[in-house]
């Protein structure tokens, strides 16, 4: 068990075909000193660099061709143990909120992102991993 | 399948995309037509399906590369949270089940205008001191 994360312990992958979108995450991330450990523009480059980087968190948008966020949430949590996911999406209806929890999704966030949003998100999901 | 010829989704009236980035709906009633411009376009489908497209105007504007690979991209983003908060808030809409594809974005200019079209929306987009016209047209059907 390690009681002591701090934001730069925390590593981060993020998924989003849009490079801006991406690039805005990545930057957020940055600045609150979090770790981030890899980037992918589709959910098949995604399952890669999970493998390879081992990440405690994926960020992953919803909306992507050929495989959605939503079966990359699947997909990591079948596969890899103690990996969390903060779906991001500008679609917030009701049910695709909770497509994305049932799809095993830690947390969801809705476009346009804040940081501070992000910060406590992510500050969530460590103050879970303290008790895992 | 009931159709809904002209319908517009509710319009917004602000949205702050980044700090020094905002999309402003505009209420008046006065027509804007473009003839330069660049359209990106978003297919819905499920119980509701269309497509929405828009237009990013640049017939009062002159921009270098640098301009465009910054404005550009950020349009793209913008538009699709514009439309990803249209959908989901929308009153008529929002219990609808719908999939939005990715944004098909595409530099061929097309003459349009507002003027008698009840399903085309006007926004501006300002950012860093300057003001681009956003023209968004929808044509979509929904499962009555």
């Amino acid at each position: 068990m390690n009681t002591n994360f701090s934001h730069e312990d925390l590593k981060v992958v993020v998924v989003d075909d849009s490079d801006f979108s991406r690039s805005l995450i990545i930057k957020m991330l940055k600045d609150a000193n979090f770790t981030v450990v890899g980037e992918a523009s589709s959910a098949k480059t995604a399952l890669q660099v999970i493998k390879e980087k081992k990440p405690n968190v994926v960020i992953t948008d919803i909306v992507m061709p050929e495989v959605s966020g939503i079966e990359l949430t699947e997909s990591i949590n079948k596969n890899f143990d103690n990996t969390y996911v903060i779906v991001v999406s500008s679609l917030s209806q009701e049910h695709i909120v909770l497509e994305a929890i049932g799809a095993g999704a830690a947390d969801f966030i809705a476009k346009p992102i804040s940081e501070n949003q992000l910060i406590d998100s992510l500050e969530k999901i460590m103050s879970q991993m303290k008790n895992d | 399948m009931e159709v809904y010829d002209a319908l517009a989704l509710d319009s917004i009236n602000e949205i702050k995309i980044l700090s020094d980035v905002r999309l402003i709906g505009c209420s008046n009633l006065s027509s804007f037509k473009s003839l330069q411009n660049l359209h990106v376009q978003f297919t819905l489908d499920g119980e509701m399906r269309g497509k929405i497209t828009c237009f990013l105007c640049l017939d009062k504007h002159e921009l270098n590369t640098t301009d465009k690979n910054y404005i550009f991209p950020l349009f793209v983003e913008a538009m699709n949270i514009l439309v990803g908060k249209q959908v989901s808030q929308d009153k008529k809409l929002a219990a609808f089940k719908v999939q939005i594809s990715p944004p098909r974005l595409s530099m061929i200019s097309q003459k349009v205008s507002s003027a008698s079209q009840p399903n085309i929306q006007h926004y501006e987009l300002e950012l860093s001191g300057h003001t681009f016209s956003i023209l968004i047209e929808y044509n979509i059907e929904a499962l009555s």
